[in-house]
């Protein structure tokens, strides 16, 4: 049985007491898979699933000129591309949107964790600096696109390969810092629910996607989807987001 | 797509098994064909044939929307042929570009002749084929998949869709050319079959064939395609649970416990067969 | 059962039937019509889906294995209201075609322009197909018994195959289901239950629905109901 919009009342009427459609405790995350090196084209990649939701991450390297305000550091693209369609979805300007406000969380937590010293992309200042692209292609959508692009963009960093000095033949890791993880909940029926499931997105009143660093610092912060949140739900949500977050990372041993 | 002829120094007789992966010239590349694979849609097949992977999903039927286009007595297929940016080498920056507008043309023009369009005046039935690696040869990978996806979601249909490219390289006729020899070809000509009646619903030549050539290489197109038609089969069979009959059984896949990988190593690890989820392929309650 | 379906000898033993593909040609008629889920002439059938071939009326079928609701004239059906006016509603009952419902179908007494003070977009109704056109769509009554406005409860989206398997030999299996769960439950032909009572036992619903969806024809299922109903909830819900 597809779940759906339709089901919206009833995930409402079970998140009153804090309960599932799937049977899951509030704060419990989906089966998580990731593997890395799956394309063969010489992209460093990934592909996470992450309950019903699948995701490949592509990851390369091309010589661009840098931005004028920062001269002596590499420059860094990520998209998000769905599919044409999604269930009932259509290719649409909300989707569209969605599509870049998912782009730019990632590439926020990407950004100001620190994963990557944007210095050390640099090969000639002023002229020539090293432009890194992630694309994150959704194969399927299940719900919580956003923890698994997170995943997946990490994943596929720690195995990249950066060429040694402006196009020689040799191939070095990209020096890799602090590791951002990404927690999103669902606030359905005023609570909150870790990792949601496609159906729970729908039914929810919005999302919250923290983004914290190994220190436990918050390197992002998104609340979208139109939700409305109070002070102590936040808290509560950044507490269980730094208790996940360690868990995934001794999952994943990152 | 057709690079210029090369008279190289190697010399391939016509029964040699002379080509670079040493295939002989009627040989297909390893092809695997899931069905019923992603969740969201109604129907879905993942194939990998060589080193291509497409994923193709299938909607529908449904009513159309306001602005969108329809046949009064019967339904409307819309393929979409969408490249991933990481499936070529050189980063595909625009998503939608004229060749991916022309194969969404030829491949959604074929699937509507597989498709018993009468059953549902007015109506849309989208099909989606995504390629997320390609090594040519993607549009007779996408059509094949995209024909499984529209079976495995239960549209109606005349029947199965097979499809393969006959290249020519140095003179010979060369069944499923990869890419490179399709880089280095003379010729490329995708066909699509359509079973039982045998109807050719996709044909394109790009390159030189002369007129004894095509007889020949459609006849390699068949009987490459009564391969591809045999495997698209066995992922269905596999698909609705062999032998009980089921109602559809949801795309769930399970994963058995949390995966880790050490990651930060200077090597890439190559994506292994048995490193992949299993699928759910033992049909519940069938004796 | 036996000799139904066409899978016992005459002996008793199971035997297993063909799975039909889209374009296989169906075992002889023998000058049978074409039934469900078929195409051809001349005495030549194919299967147009992924199915089973079954002796159905008389006619030569394909049971498919996946199914999108096609609405057939004295079906019954679940639908929403989407749309109101002066003396019709559009309905949606979640196939390809849309279906309406005039006012003078309804077991009131209804003014031109005054639908609306009865039923709105949004509201679920419980009816019958009165006709189905040439192009699919469907008008709906409401005149008789158990049929009308549903208040309340859930909805659930199931393949329409399963639901004459909800249903069973003369309701038996839905009555188990009511019995054992003390919810209301109505089915519509076209793929939809809907749910109402106890949030928990509605929960025990969708558990069981979705733990018979992938059975087998032949297996028993009112005995894989009362395990799951009894046992407690032992089946994971998929979706």
């Amino acid at each position: 049985m597809r779940m759906s919009r339709l089901n919206s009342p009833l995930i409402r009427e079970l998140a009153l007491s804090g309960r599932r459609l799937d049977g899951r405790g509030p704060y419990q995350m989906r089966d998580l898979s990731v593997e890395t090196g799956v394309l063969s084209k010489g992209f460093s990649s990934s592909r996470v699933i992450l309950g019903g939701t699948e995701l490949i991450v592509g990851l390369n390297f091309q010589t661009s000129r840098p931005y004028p305000d920062h001269p002596g550091e590499g420059v860094m693209h990520t998209e998000v591309h769905f599919p044409g369609r999604i269930g009932e979805r259509y290719p649409s300007e909300r989707e569209n949107d969605e599509a870049v406000e998912l782009s730019r969380v990632v590439d926020r937590g990407v950004r100001h964790s620190g994963i990557i010293d944007m210095s050390s992309l640099c090969i000639i200042p002023g002229e020539k600096v090293w432009a890194l692209y992630i694309d994150i292609q959704v194969i399927d959508h299940e719900g919580n696109i956003q923890d698994a692009s997170n995943i997946g963009t990490v994943a596929a960093l720690k195995t990249a390969r950066i060429e040694d000095g402006g196009g020689t033949d040799g191939f070095k890791e990209l020096s890799i810092g602090d590791i951002p993880i990404s927690t999103t909940f669902a606030v359905i029926s005023g609570a909150l629910f870790l990792d949601p499931t496609l159906a729970e997105e729908q039914a929810s009143d919005g999302r919250l996607t923290l983004t914290l660093d190994n220190v436990g610092s918050l390197v992002a912060a998104q609340l979208s989807g139109g939700g409305r949140l109070d002070r102590e739900t936040l808290s509560k949500a950044l507490e269980i987001s730094a208790l996940s977050n360690s868990m995934t990372r001794e999952r994943l041993d990152l | 797509m057709v690079g210029m002829l090369m008279f190289g120094d190697e010399r391939m007789g016509s029964d040699s098994k002379g080509r670079h992966d040493g295939r002989s010239n009627e040989k297909l590349r390893g092809i695997t064909i899931k069905a019923g694979v992603q969740g969201s849609a109604d129907g879905s097949a993942y194939i990998e044939w060589g080193k291509n992977k497409v994923m193709a999903s299938a909607y529908g039927p449904r009513a159309p929307m306001t602005d969108e286009k329809y046949h009064d007595a019967k339904a409307k297929v819309n393929c979409t042929y969408t490249m991933a940016p990481f499936s070529v080498s050189e980063r595909k920056r625009a998503r939608r570009d004229r060749r991916s507008t022309e194969i969404s043309k030829v491949l959604s023009e074929a699937l509507q002749c597989s498709v018993r369009a009468e059953r549902f005046p007015r109506s849309v039935i989208d099909v989606e084929v995504l390629v997320l690696d390609a090594d040519a040869g993607t549009r007779c990978a996408c059509l094949t998949a995209a024909s499984v996806a529209l079976a495995d979601a239960g549209i109606p249909l005349y029947g199965l869709v097979s499809a393969c490219s006959v290249g020519k390289a140095k003179g010979e006729l060369i069944v499923d050319p990869d890419l490179e020899e399709d880089q280095k070809g003379e010729a490329d000509m995708p066909v699509g079959v359509l079973s039982p009646s045998g109807e050719i619903v996709l044909f394109q030549m790009d390159g030189l064939m002369v007129k004894g050539e095509i007889e020949e290489a459609l006849k390699m197109a068949y009987k490459a395609c009564e391969e591809v038609l045999s495997l698209q089969r066995d992922s269905l069979v596999s698909r609705f649970g062999g032998q009980g009959l089921s109602v559809r059984r949801p795309a769930h896949r399970r994963y058995g416990e949390y995966r880790s990988y050490r990651m930060g190593s200077a090597r890439v690890e190559p994506w292994k067969e048995d490193d992949t989820p299993v699928w759910d392929e033992d049909p519940e309650g069938v004796d | 059962m036996s000799g139904e379906d066409g899978t016992r000898t005459t002996s008793g033993e199971r035997v297993r039937p063909l799975l039909v593909l889209p374009g296989d040609r169906l075992p002889d008629s023998g000058g049978k019509l074409p039934g469900l889920s078929t195409y051809g002439d001349n005495g030549i059938l194919f299967s147009e889906v992924v199915g089973r071939p079954r002796d159905l009326d008389n006619r030569v079928s394909v049971l498919p294995g996946r199914g999108i609701y096609s609405p057939s004239r004295g079906e019954v059906v679940l639908g929403r209201i989407t749309d109101v006016g002066p003396a019709v509603w559009s309905v949606h009952i979640f196939c390809p075609n849309p279906a309406t419902m005039h006012i003078r179908d309804t077991p009131w007494s209804i003014e031109l322009g005054r639908a609306c003070d009865f039923l709105v977009p949004g509201d679920l109704i419980y009816g019958r197909l009165i006709s189905v056109d040439d192009l699919g769509r469907g008008v709906i009554g409401l005149k008789g018994r158990g049929f009308g406005r549903l208040s309340g409860g859930h909805l659930l989206k199931v393949d329409p195959m399963l639901i004459p398997r909800l249903v069973g030999k003369d309701g038996a299996t839905i009555s188990l289901l009511k019995e054992l769960t003390g919810l209301r439950v109505l089915l519509g032909q076209n793929g939809l239950v809907w749910v109402n009572g106890d949030l928990d036992r509605t929960m025990d619903l969708v558990n069981v629905i979705s733990g018979i969806e992938g059975m087998g024809l032949y297996d028993e299922i009112q005995e894989r109901i009362t395990s799951l109903l009894t046992d407690g909830r032992d089946a994971d819900v998929r979706g």
